[in-house]
């Protein structure tokens, strides 16, 4: 995964810092679209940043 | 209505565009996007403090409603005015609070500083009607004073925000 800051994220992906931290905490659910752009960013897919492994 | 205060509204409102024209202009020279863009989160925030303000603004009324029933002896323009101000307030704390105050494209650093400069304006005239003592009479009321206060719950709310998110950054 591209090693990025919160910051960086979020000005990549036209969000607030704030709604990264929201997202990584579970606060907050994105849209499919920020998801997809979030995706693209980082070059992974929606299963692998996004689909909880089953403990 | 008097000639001379229609007069007075008409050069108010001219002035105001001018200022807002001003500040922009210069907004801009400082790198400052005037027009704040918000991501699907900020919008869904800045929603609830609509609805939050409108419920604050209907409460208040009510209250004041009462209070007016009672026929105490207080100065209604300036609590009937206050509504508005506590309705504002309420809203750009809560968006404030939840990071959806400012679009993600502008910087807060910046956006205090022409607050503050805002907030400056608006008490030059305040002072100059505390020294008058006019500052609220039956008729009168101080709207600069209330604006002027308005924006320092504003600023302070924005730096102790900036604070918190500072130190989480600092953590993630």
């Amino acid at each position: 995964m591209k090693d990025l800051s919160q910051s960086e994220l979020a000005e990549k992906v036209d969000v607030s810092r704030q709604t990264i931290v929201a997202i990584e905490k579970g606060d907050y659910n994105p849209t499919i679209n920020l998801c997809i752009k979030i995706c693209k960013v980082l070059g992974k897919t929606l299963d692998e940043l996004f689909w909880e492994e089953e403990a | 209505m008097s000639t001379s205060y229609i007069i007075g509204f008409a050069i108010g409102i001219v002035i105001t565009l001018i200022m807002i024209l001003v500040v922009m202009k210069v907004a801009k020279g400082f790198g400052l996007s005037v027009c704040g863009k918000y991501d699907e989160r900020q919008e869904g925030v800045k929603n609830k403090g609509y609805r939050l303000a409108f419920y604050v603004m209907i409460f208040y009324y009510m209250c004041l409603m009462v209070v007016s029933m009672a026929e105490l002896s207080v100065p209604m323009p300036y609590l009937i005015f206050l509504g508005i101000v506590v309705s504002v307030l309420s809203y750009a704390v809560y968006c404030i609070i939840k990071g959806a105050y400012i679009g993600y494209n502008q910087n807060m650093k910046k956006v205090v500083i022409m607050l503050t400069a805002i907030m400056i304006l608006n008490l030059i005239p305040a002072v100059i009607n505390i020294a008058e003592g006019t500052t609220v009479t039956e008729r009168f009321f101080n709207v600069n004073l209330l604006c002027a206060i308005m924006l320092l719950v504003v600023i302070i709310a924005s730096l102790i925000k900036a604070g918190i998110d500072k130190r989480t950054g600092e953590r993630n």
